[in-house]
């Protein structure tokens, strides 16, 4: 843990926060604003009392003055359910440094600040299938028992993230934040990616984990072209017209992804996988709050 | 079958090359280099289209690779231009004779349009008949036998350049004849300017193919020297230009010595089958050669120039004894083509018993083998190969060659004899005068040095105008006749038909491998 989490990477993320549009109702208390009415410090609104509601939240004052009785309500701020899915497949472990440190680092950045706010958080690792997940409620407890979870994960077979979305969002659970930390690179495409992350009811997050040589591929000469994860194989012959159609499948790719998250309003962060993560916090913490 | 196109041994060494080449390809083909990459998942949109280029990969497959051999093999005997051989008896053996004479020479397009029919005639034959070519110029020689491959014909034919003589009529149709001499079908086709009437003397079955020649020549006819009536020593020398064409033309004739020294430079317009002669006079006999030019070039440029050579005539220096007569000595010497000569003499004329003799050998007897015999102009003497009973008769004068000897003047004892006055008469020394003449090899007619160009150039016959050499045969006589000749019978063979099926087979292997190659059944 010591190689991943450093303290200073514990304190670079205590100023971050999780800031939601939206919390959803019946979550316990917590520090974001809800729809739900109780025993916050914000005020909301007056209504007439009824029997049987708390006198200590009459306004004494506003009887006084108009001599009819009035309860002031108050937010209630709830916890955001953060649901972090990460992707520990094979191709998250292939070359150095591998792409599932920065995925973990981010899951990581994500869970401690979703920590710090009493957020509960779900830590979901997928590789061919779901993983049994960890969910921590809060306090520092709940952080090292995360980042000792994160520390254990291994390659997990090959990446399926249809399949993964698909399970997740048939689950019965209270919508939150769904953060999806991957690298996307799911058989299917964009097209199958999207199309399943479009069943999950949460607020997204997609943390896309890149590396340059996604998009300048260095490569040569006549290669047979193995796929880490599976048997699939491509003879190709590098030239600077299958490399530009490389790229244009690449951009296809990514663009696709870009385009789904602007449609549900999620947000859609690229962290290099050969760069400090601390120093791409903005990517995913624009302004060091990360709105959802 | 046969496989007329080339050797069957070469279509097979061609098909054989082209499958080992596959084979080498297909060892040779590229290996690629295993790599491992975090996801195929963009190259395999990358590869899609550049592997169907790619040109090892085709050779990955087995059936890919049999429809590549397929397709390489098929054209390859479809090249050999096979054909079943038929029945061998009714196999045609046919020589072409390309005119390549001077006809040809000078005439870029004329001569690649006798190339090309030789080609044609070549193609038109079936697959199982033989074909001879021969080269028609003044060596006439075989430049494809009958077992020669077909194909070869093109490259032999362009190595050929036409010459700038004439070319051996003769002894082409005499070599075709011999070629054909036993061949049960024969045929001999004349490409060029054919010439019905000898074609048809002839006894092989022959065919002209006429070549178009140029539309317009202007040319040198002859070169004729003629000597003076008085003085054989000098004469004029006529050039004898024609002109053919659409339109009338000015020629520039000029003639020089073979030194440079100018002799004539003269320009005269000349019409349409029109000829004309340019005189240079007075030209002494001295055996110089000259050299006549005539402009402007034109689409002919071989018979514009013509070189000649004028007969060599120095006096006959003539020296006898003292029998020799005083007034006949006068009378000879006042010739201008005799010199009398006291010192030397290029003839020694002896006046005593027997036979005068100038030069050589004396002839005694009547017993002698004459040959090129010229009687003299004596009275009474009467011109008669019998000579020997002349000569003893007594009345005449001989000029003549014995075998193996110089020429002799032989005059008869009757004509010295006692109370003769024969050598007082002035016939008698013109009669001798005549005699040394044709024994220097002298005589009045003229010296004519016909352009063979004339006799080559089929334009000349084709004029209204004929155009005739002096003292000569006519152009047109000897001229190529022009007119169309009958047409042989074609020979179409089949062999087109099964080379295009071998074609289209191959067509049909690359439909087969592309479709497969499209529904990647095959790489």
């Amino acid at each position: 843990m010591a190689r991943l989490f450093s303290e200073e990477f514990v304190r670079a993320i205590e100023r971050l926060r999780i800031i939601t549009r939206q919390t959803p109702r019946g979550g316990r208390h917590a520090e974001h604003r809800s729809p739900d009415l109780g025993a916050g410090m914000e005020f909301r609104d007056f209504r007439a009392y009824v029997p049987g509601d708390d006198v200590r939240r009459l306004d004494w004052n506003l009887y006084r003055r108009t001599g009819r009785l009035f309860l002031r309500l108050f937010e209630q701020p709830e916890d955001l359910p953060v649901s972090i899915l990460l992707d520990v497949s094979d191709s998250m472990f292939f070359e150095a440094p591998p792409r599932a440190d920065a995925a973990r680092l981010a899951t990581a950045i994500l869970a401690a600040v979703a920590l710090q706010q009493h957020d509960r958080v779900t830590i979901q690792p997928f590789g061919a299938d779901l993983l049994p997940p960890l969910s921590v409620n809060t306090g520092r407890a709940g952080l090292r028992r995360a980042l000792t979870y994160l520390e254990r994960l291994g390659p997990a077979g090959p990446t399926n993230v249809v399949r993964a979305a698909t399970r997740f969002a048939a689950r019965r659970q209270r919508p939150g934040l769904a953060a999806v930390v991957s690298d996307f690179f799911d058989p299917t495409g964009a097209v199958g990616v999207t199309e399943a992350l479009g069943h999950l009811r949460h607020r997204l997050a997609l943390v896309q984990v890149i590396r340059s040589s996604d998009t300048d591929p260095a490569l040569d000469g006549e290669l047979r072209l193995l796929d880490c994860e599976s048997a699939g194989a491509v003879d190709v012959s590098i030239t600077r017209e299958s490399v530009g159609r490389y790229r244009q499948a690449y951009a296809a790719f990514a663009e696709g992804l870009s385009l789904f998250a602007a449609r549900r309003r999620a947000v859609h962060a690229r962290i290099d996988a050969d760069r400090p993560i601390l120093d791409q916090l903005d990517e995913l913490f624009a302004g060091g709050v990360l709105v959802t | 079958m046969t496989f007329s196109g080339i050797p069957i041994g070469w279509a097979l060494a061609l098909a054989a090359g082209a499958a080992v080449a596959l084979v080498l390809l297909h060892r040779l083909r590229v290996r690629p280099r295993e790599l491992r990459v975090v996801t195929v998942l963009f190259w395999a949109h990358a590869a899609e289209r550049t592997r169907a280029r790619t040109l090892f990969e085709r050779f990955r497959h087995p059936l890919t690779y049999a429809l590549l051999a397929t397709i390489c093999i098929l054209p390859c005997l479809a090249a050999a231009r096979p054909a079943w051989s038929g029945d061998p008896k009714d196999r045609l053996y046919e020589v072409v004779v390309v005119d390549a004479g001077m006809a040809m020479h000078g005439a870029e397009d004329r001569w690649n349009a006798a190339t090309t029919a030789a080609l044609h005639e070549a193609e038109r034959l079936a697959g199982h008949d033989r074909l001879a070519v021969i080269v028609a110029d003044p060596w006439p020689r075989v430049i494809q036998s009958f077992t020669d491959p077909k194909p070869l014909l093109k490259r032999k034919l362009a190595g050929v350049v036409p010459s700038n003589r004439p070319a051996d009529r003769t002894g082409a149709m005499r070599l075709a004849e011999a070629l054909l001499r036993g061949r049960e079908h024969g045929q001999a086709v004349w490409i060029g300017d054919p010439d019905d009437a000898v074609m048809n003397a002839s006894g092989a079955p022959w065919r002209g193919v006429p070549v178009p020649g140029p539309k317009q020549n202007a040319g040198i006819v002859c070169m004729t020297f003629e000597p003076a009536a008085g003085d054989p020593l000098r004469g004029l020398l006529r050039v004898r230009v024609g002109s053919w064409g659409p339109a009338g033309r000015d020629v520039t004739l000029r003639v020089d010595r073979g030194g440079g020294a100018p002799l004539l430079d003269e320009t005269r317009s000349l019409s349409p089958g029109d000829v004309t002669d340019f005189i240079v006079p007075d030209l002494p006999a001295d055996g110089d050669a000259l050299i006549a030019r005539l402009g402007p070039a034109d689409e002919r440029p071989a018979d514009g120039t013509a070189t000649f050579r004028v007969p060599l005539r120095t006096p006959i220096r003539v020296c006898g004894g003292d029998a020799v007569a005083g007034s006949l000595r006068a009378a000879i010497a006042a010739d201008p083509s005799v010199q009398w000569s006291e010192d030397g003499c290029t003839v020694e004329v002896r006046i005593g018993d027997g036979p005068a003799v100038i030069g050589g050998t004396p002839v005694s007897g009547g017993d002698h083998d004459f040959e090129n015999a010229v009687c003299g102009s004596g009275r009474g003497i009467v011109p008669t190969p019998e000579t020997q009973v002349l000569l003893r008769a007594g009345e005449s004068a001989l000029v003549a060659s014995v075998k193996g000897a110089p020429p002799q003047l032989l005059i008869s004892d009757a004509l010295w004899g006692g109370g003769s006055d024969v050598s007082a008469r002035p016939a008698l020394a013109v009669m001798l005068v005549q005699t040394l003449r044709t024994l220097a090899g002298w005589d009045n007619d003229p010296v004519t040095v016909p352009s063979d160009r004339a006799v080559e150039d089929p334009l000349w016959a084709q004029g209204d105008a004929v155009m005739t050499m002096p003292g000569s045969r006519t152009a047109s006589a000897v001229g190529p006749a022009m007119a169309e000749s009958p047409k042989g019978e074609v020979r179409r063979s089949w062999w087109p038909s099964l080379t295009a099926a071998l074609l289209g087979m191959a067509f049909v292997a690359f439909l087969v491998e592309a479709a497969l190659h499209a529904r990647g059944r095959i790489p």
